[in-house]
Order: C-alpha cells, then structure tokens, then sequence
C-alpha cells in the first residue's frame, strides 16, 4: 500500500515541506482545494522533491473549464515529470454556482462529461485526434497549433474522482483511473456498495480493476501514550460525528444499521452541540470507520482489512514519535 | 518609462530567464497564455526573483471563473509580496465558447462585472466584507471562513486589461488599474481613441490618471547596420499588415486615413498572400506604427513621442547585443 501525506497550502513552507516528507519516506503529497488555489503547491513540490507522487484530493472540478484543467494537467505532469495525478471533486451546488458561478447539472453525468472531454483535449494534443467534442455541458471543438503544447513526453495525468454514492463512484469506475474513497466509509459500506459500483463502471468501459487505483483513508485512532490516544480518540469521534450530520451520508450510516444516528446528530449539529455530538460515537462505530489500537498494531490492521482492495492511502497516524510513524509507514508500503 | 520583458512558458528555464531580465533593469516579466497555464511560470520566476514585477500579459479572463482567478491572484500576490499584477484579455467568441465551453456575450460589460467580481471577492476576504455580488453575468454570494485565505498582508494584485475598441478601453479607466495596448497602435489612435476613452472610464469611477498605468508595447525596428534596418522594417510591416487584415483593428487603421487597406488586407489574407501584404505598409504607414532608427536613438525617440501617454513599454530588442539593449532599458527606466 502507497502511502501519501497532506501537505498545506503555504507556498512557503512547500519545499521545506516536501524535502522532509520525501526523506520519511511517504510516496506522494497531495493538496486539498480549501483557500487557496490547489495547483500551486504542486508545482513547488514537484520542483522541490525527486521522486514523490504529487495530488490534487481534491481540486473543484466543476469552477473549472475541463480546457482549463486539461492544461493545467498537462504542465504539472510535463514538469513533474510524469509524477502528477489530478484528483477531482463535485462539490455541492451552493459553492459551485453561488461561490464560482459556474453552471452544475446533474452531477455524476457532469463529471463524467467533464473527465471525457478532458481525454478528448489531451488526445487532440498528444495522438493529433481532431477535437470535436459536443457533449451537454461542455463543447469543445476549437483548437490550433498556437494552443497546442509541444512538451508531449509525459502525455497526460491520471485522473482519479472523489466519490460517495453509487452513481459518481460507478463514474469513476467508467472513465477516471482511480478513486478517492471518502474517509467517512465503513467496510461494509464500502463491499456493498463502492465496490461493485467500480466494478460496474469498469464493465462499461471494458476495464479491468487492473491499475484503477483506489486511494482510501480510513480514521486513524492511536498514540504513543494514554494522553495522546484518548486526544486522538476525542478528535475522530468529532470528525465521525461532523460527517454523520450530513444527510448525504446517511447511506453510509445505513451500511452499519446506524441510520437513525443521522437525523440525531443532524438535529445536534443545529443546536452546536458539536462536542457532545462526538460522545455518541462509540468503539464499535470507529472500528467499523477505521483502526483503533497500538501504534505497532496500526500497520498489520489496516493491511489485513483493507489490503485486499486499497492501493494508497493518506490516512494520519496521530503518534508524536518520528520512529513509530515511520515504522508505520515503512510496514505499510511493503504490506 | 518602466520596460516589461516577456519570459517563456518552460517551467525549467523561466526561473534563471526571469533572474536575468531582472539583473539586466526590467521592471517586469510577463507572460502570455498560449499553450501552456500562464501563472506557473510566474511563481517559479517568483522564487528566483525579488523585485521585478510578475505579470501575465494576458491571461484569457473568460475563460476563468471570477472566484478561482480571484484565487490564483490572490496566492501569486501573497507569495511575491506584492509583486503580481494580474493582465487579462477577453480573447474572441470562438476561444471562449469553442476551445473554453464557457460563455461569451457582450464583452466589454461583461469584463467590467468580472473585474468587479473580483473586487468584491478580494474585499470579502481582504476586509471582511459581505460577498453579495449579484451581477448579470455572475453571481458570487457564498462564502465561508474555511475558503477565506488569511495570508493578507499584500491584499489584491493590480489589474491590467487589454484593449483596443473605445468600450473595452473605458472599462479599464474605470475598473483597472492599468490598460495594455496593442502593440497595432497609432500614435494618433493612443491619443485621440486610446486616451479619451480611458479618460471618461476615470470619470465615471472618479479617479485620477496618477493612479493608473498605460503600457503600450511599440513597434521598434532597430538594427546596427542598413541590412539589419531593412530587415526588421520587412518584418515589422509583416506583423502590421496581418494585424491590419482583422476587421476588428479596422478603426486603428482609420485614425491614419487608412480604413480602405483593411479590406485589401482581409482579401488577401484569404488568399494566403501573406509576404505580398507586408509590401502595402508603406514607409509613411510604417512611421504610424513604429519608432525606427540605430539602436543609440530608440529612447530618446520613445520618450519623444510617448513620455508624456505610457509608463510602461515591453519591445522586445531582439536583434540587437545584449550591452545595447542594456543601455536602451536603463535609458527609458531613468
């Protein structure tokens, strides 16, 4: 299992940032589209480190023109030296069409339009298709030699597309190279219904599961003494809860017969109640979201559940000590 | 005069470029959307410089939401401290509904609400004011702390247009902070197109002339003997006569009494006669257009002609030595 590490969005601190992380020995970086723009840090990254995968998980794909996104994809990758993955998101309507004003259809036919007519420019760029490509929401059907980067060595990144539901992960499966699986998943959630979506996205485009990629980062609870377990307890008991709040994600709930929980914590989450929120998560529910253990027992437990089907994962190992993190990391990627 | 100087879109060599136009006195390196995104090359020339002015020249508005251009002008302002000036073109319909899929209608009012949708994005995260935009075009009324950058200490980049007709020109008076001109300007066309339209876009937002920047990047045909004159002067009327064969650029070619040649230019583009349309640019033309000598006199002739309209200029010298360029930069920038 690849392991990659979030890295924030102070240009600053990137290549300090990324020196260190390549020497701890993480296979990739990846931004997060928060405040700031996602690319840039890449690029810093990229020009700051040898070998280390650099990510977007994830940049908005919807507040962009998939021409736009095609070039900016083109150079990370060009200049990265093939190292770039473009990791996309949807979104919710409110932020793309009152945040960035940008239009937002249904969208997992959205995106999907969106990743093909990015394949549609790049095959224009890299094999001299002609680009005619006339979908619902997005057309594009001009291009020049003036508009055509030359730099085709590295061809273009992979894409891989943030899912939850069963219709935009089984678009991930159809036309992306790999998938983000949200932290906020069970494994049962996750056999039930991600994975044989994935497998029915693959069947429609012919694919096998053969290099689809899946990155998933299952909560993490742990710690090098008493004090520090029972902070990393509290802290994804908080995030369970905070995502649990969300009606979207009621399906996941579902998947361990917590349903229910939803509209509690939902009815919580107006009141503010956001700490109390977290006291109603209990062990069973964080082991069904993730590992809980000692640091050493971290490794072997994520590899044992999720090994079979998970090929990277950024999940956070909240030890202090450098040794027992790194331990971690170095146990997982020789799985 | 500030002198600009444009760098290349290779992200391995724009770092030592842009170090050598800021050694060499340019006051700005700036860069043009083509094939490549424009503002990575910005800021690695951002690490590997500390005073020149970073500036995209242009990159295509449209093609862009408000809010993620608003983003990226933002970041490269904070990372260069204050260095970034953010140049944006319309581009033409085709570009923007064909190659972009995004949507194009009234350009010139649709650029005023775009530069004001900016603005009210920076100063909803610069001055914690309410995002309530609500234009025609687009509509910016959501936003929460989790997206609010906090690194604010060097605010909002300028932000130059592009423009050539007199409606895109007054929105630059009104809403930039600057306007570059088209390289195929007359002087005639500066001064009583040019500068009248800017002049009422100030008006309208009551502001003055100090406080903002006209940048006009000149033809200058230069050389150190007779053949490399006669050389550039060919190549210049090149350029002039494919500019001229645009329909749009038809009002530059009136303001010299020159409106007819725009259509024999039009024909014969359309019949690929490509080399024949530099030979209707006469020398009389030609003097429209360009400042025209040894390398020795381009400054004091550019300063003669346009002291008193641009603060910046951004001709490239390319066929002349280093050492005379150098005396050309440090000439205009005094």
């Amino acid at each position: 299992m690849k392991v990659d590490t979030g890295i924030n969005l102070d240009l600053h601190a990137i290549p300090d940032a990324v020196r260190t992380i390549e020497a701890q020995g993480y296979d990739g970086v990846r931004t997060a589209e928060m405040n700031h723009d996602p690319f840039f840090p890449l690029l810093l990254a990229a020009e700051h480190s040898e070998k280390l995968e650099i990510a977007s998980s994830i940049a908005v794909a919807f507040a962009r023109s998939p021409m736009n996104l095609a070039n900016i994809g083109h150079d990370l990758n060009a200049y990265s030296k093939g190292r770039f993955t473009m990791g996309l998101g949807s979104q919710i309507k409110p932020h793309i069409t009152k945040r960035f004003s940008m239009p937002w259809g249904g969208p997992a036919a959205q995106m999907r339009e969106l990743i093909l007519a990015m394949r549609a420019i790049w095959a224009n760029w890299y094999d001299g298709e002609p680009l005619q490509f006339v979908g619902e929401h997005y057309q594009h059907t001009l291009m020049t030699p003036a508009f055509t980067p030359n730099d085709t060595e590295y061809g273009a990144p992979k894409v891989v597309l943030a899912a939850v539901g069963p219709k935009m992960t089984e678009v991930a499966g159809e036309v992306a190279d790999g998938m983000i699986i949200h932290p906020f998943s069970t494994q049962a959630y996750i056999d039930s219904v991600t994975l044989p979506a994935i497998e029915a996205g693959l069947a429609k485009a012919g694919k096998t599961r053969e290099g689809f990629e899946l990155s998933y980062s299952c909560f993490v609870v742990t710690g090098r003494n008493e004090e520090e377990f029972a902070k990393s307890k509290v802290a994804t008991q908080e995030r369970i809860a905070f995502y649990g709040s969300t009606p979207a994600y009621k399906g996941v709930l579902d998947s361990i017969g917590m349903g229910e929980l939803q509209g509690e914590l939902n009815a919580m989450s107006k009141q503010g109640r956001w700490k109390e929120m977290g006291t109603l998560i209990t062990d069973d529910m964080i082991n069904a979201f993730g590992v809980m253990g000692e640091p050493q027992q971290i490794a072997p437990e994520m590899l044992q559940r999720y090994g079979g089907f998970v090929d990277r994962t950024s999940a956070s190992f909240p030890v202090s000590n450098d040794e027992q993190r790194a331990a971690i990391i170095e146990a997982l990627r020789v799985g | 005069m500030k002198v600009d100087g444009g760098v290349g879109l290779n992200l391995s060599t724009v770092g030592a470029q842009a170090a050598e136009l800021e050694e060499m006195g340019y006051s700005g390196v700036m860069t043009a959307e083509t094939a490549h995104d424009p503002f990575f090359p910005l800021l690695v020339a951002a690490q590997n410089t500390a005073k020149v002015q970073l500036m995209t020249s242009i990159a295509v508005a449209f093609a862009r939401s408000p809010m993620t251009l608003a983003n990226i002008g933002h970041d490269l302002n904070a990372f260069s401290k204050g260095r970034f000036v953010l140049g944006l073109g319309s581009q033409i319909k085709p570009h923007i509904t064909k190659r972009f899929s995004m949507p194009w209608s009234s350009p010139a009012a649709r650029m005023r609400e775009y530069i004001m949708a900016m603005r009210a994005i920076w100063d909803c995260w610069h001055e914690q004011k309410p995002l309530e935009f609500t234009g025609e075009f687009y509509t910016h009324t959501l936003m929460t702390p989790f997206f609010t950058p906090t690194d604010t200490d060097y605010g909002a980049p300028k932000v130059f247009l592009a423009a050539v007709g007199p409606m895109m020109t007054e929105v630059a008076g009104e809403v930039a902070d600057g306007v570059i001109a088209h390289a195929f300007t007359t002087e005639k066309y500066l001064r009583e197109t040019t500068l009248p339209a800017l002049e009422r876009g100030f008006a309208k937002a009551g502001k003055s002339r100090d406080d903002f920047e006209i940048s006009y990047p000149a033809f200058v045909v230069t050389g150190q003997s007779e053949e490399e004159l006669r050389e550039a002067e060919v190549a210049t009327c090149k350029q002039i006569a494919f500019y001229g064969s645009t329909p749009a650029y038809r009002p530059v070619l009136e303001s010299i009494g020159q409106g007819d040649m725009q259509d024999e230019l039009n024909r014969m583009s359309k019949q690929g006669r490509w080399d024949e349309m530099g030979a209707l640019v006469t020398p009389d033309i030609l003097k429209e257009f360009a400042v025209i000598g040894e390398p020795e006199t381009i400054p004091g002739q550019m300063k003669a002609r346009y002291g008193d309209v641009v603060d910046r200029t951004s001709a490239a010298y390319a066929n002349i030595p280093k050492d005379k360029r150098l005396a050309i930069i440090r000439e205009l920038s005094s």
